[in-house]
């Protein structure tokens, strides 16, 4: 028999080397397939039908952590034109319209993370009414709740960045509503913003934390909320 | 397949000698377990994985290409907007605090408690083992239904939409009432 052009590149010596499966036309290729690929394995082999079913998940844990790396993706490039200080930040925004692509960047940017903030809210909604939290899955909805504290904290140390008034006014509405705190408000507040009022400091703070400190703890609570919902036993059963 | 349900269908009875054996049509071999309705994760999943990847990126970049990302005048502290308003998902707190002359109430506390009973939720809804823990589910869940629970997040879910609906689009200076079609 004539072996066909994909077969003979996934049987060269060279294919072989980097992924080790041909093509997975066996169940026990299909399995190696997954299990020898450092991005597919934290995937099991095999499902239960029902977890594939759109009309139970909606497919809104996958599509939350899609949006978490397309922000991931788009916010690297956005850290190539802007600058976290209060000389620059507003002019290195009205700049982006001039550098090619940079406005669907960062309107890109701008609407995955909406976007996500609804995503994450319905997963979590979803799970509440097929009632998935039940033991074993007791503590992956702890961690959960993190992701959603997580995700809105994400999303609002970057709603400062564009240094523009609603973005100024949105922190400082924002921050007032802290300084509610009994006692300790005012220092709560003084403490997110380096200072009494927005300004550099703020900004160099939510800076940090947009893109830094809160997108490394998102991905280590997402990986931490993966690995426990294979160890809980996939998708729960339906109710 | 729960573990009990297996157990359930594997009766193990010490007094006999023989097993069941059964020859079941599939493509891997299956020992002590009951058939189980999975499939290979290549293709079927991959395949969905695919489709809702490239539709929801697909969505990003239509909207993307026809809506632009606000951009105001620059920061000026000594212009103040009126209204002020925080980002859309934190309108519904600003809303509940127009209402009272106590702010610290629907800013601070409210908020927490909701976290308290959105992370305890699991620890509330569980089988309960004692007489008081059946009061508690009683009260707290509503039994094995949980009517008490769907109503409390149902109200928490329908709540926060119509307060974060009318504090984002409802309102306008000096936080009155406005029709955003007006
Ligand atoms: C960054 C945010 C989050 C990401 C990326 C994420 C991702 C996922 C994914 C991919 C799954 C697999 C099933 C599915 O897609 O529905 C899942 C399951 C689960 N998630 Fe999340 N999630 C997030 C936030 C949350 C929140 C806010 C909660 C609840 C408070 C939660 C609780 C759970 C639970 C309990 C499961 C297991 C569901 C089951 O077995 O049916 N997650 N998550």
């Amino acid at each position: 028999m004539k072996k066909g052009i994909l077969q003979g590149i996934s049987e060269s010596a060279v294919w072989r080397s980097i992924f080790r499966t041909g093509i997975p036309d066996t169940d026990l290729k299909k399995s190696l397939f997954i299990f020898n690929s450092f991005f597919l394995h934290i995937f099991p082999v095999k499902m239960k039908r029902h977890g594939l079913r759109i009309s139970y998940t909606f497919c809104l844990g996958g599509i939350s952590c899609l949006l978490f790396i397309l922000l991931t993706l788009t916010g690297f490039l956005l850290m190539f034109l802007y600058t976290p200080s209060i000389e620059r930040a507003y002019f290195d925004m009205q700049a982006l319209a001039l550098v090619y692509n940079g406005k669907i960047l960062r309107n890109l940017h701008r609407w995955s993370a909406h976007g996500m903030v609804l995503t994450v809210f319905l997963h979590m909604v979803r799970v509440f009414y097929t009632r998935s939290y039940r033991p074993p899955r007791e503590f992956n909805w702890v961690i959960g709740i993190l992701l959603l504290i997580l995700t809105l904290a994400l999303s609002y140390t970057g709603y400062l960045l564009p240094w523009d008034q609603l973005a100024y006014w949105g922190i400082t509405v924002g921050t007032t509503i802290m300084s509610y705190t009994p006692i300790i408000g005012k220092q709560i507040r003084f403490f997110m913003l380096g200072a009494d009022e927005v300004g550099h400091e703020a900004l160099l703070r939510f800076y940090v934390l947009h893109c830094v400190v809160l997108p490394f703890l998102t991905a280590l609570l997402m990986a931490i909320h993966f690995w426990r919902v294979r160890k809980d036993g996939g998708i729960s059963d339906p109710l | 397949m729960t573990s009990q349900e297996s157990t359930k269908i594997f009766i193990k009875d010490p007094n006999k000698t023989y097993g069941l054996m059964e020859l079941v049509d599939g493509t891997s071999p299956l020992v002590e377990k009951v058939p189980e309705d999975t499939v290979e994760t290549f293709p079927h999943y991959f395949l969905l994985m695919i489709i809702c990847t490239l539709s929801v990126i697909l969505a990003l970049f239509l909207l993307s290409l026809f809506f632009d990302a606000p951009l105001e005048d620059i920061a000026n502290p000594l212009v103040t907007p009126n209204p002020g308003k925080a980002p859309w998902y934190f309108t519904g707190i600003q809303e509940l605090i127009h209402y009272t002359d106590k702010p610290v109430i629907p800013g601070i506390i409210i908020p927490l408690l909701l976290i308290l009973w959105l992370v305890s939720i699991p620890y509330i809804d569980r089988k309960p083992k004692t007489r008081l823990g059946t009061l508690f589910n009683r009260i707290l869940v509503g039994g094995e239904r949980r009517k008490v629970l769907i109503l409390l997040f149902t109200s928490f879910i329908v709540g926060a939409l119509i307060f974060t609906l009318i504090g984002s689009l409802f309102r306008g200076a000096n936080w009155d009432f406005v029709l955003p079609w007006r």
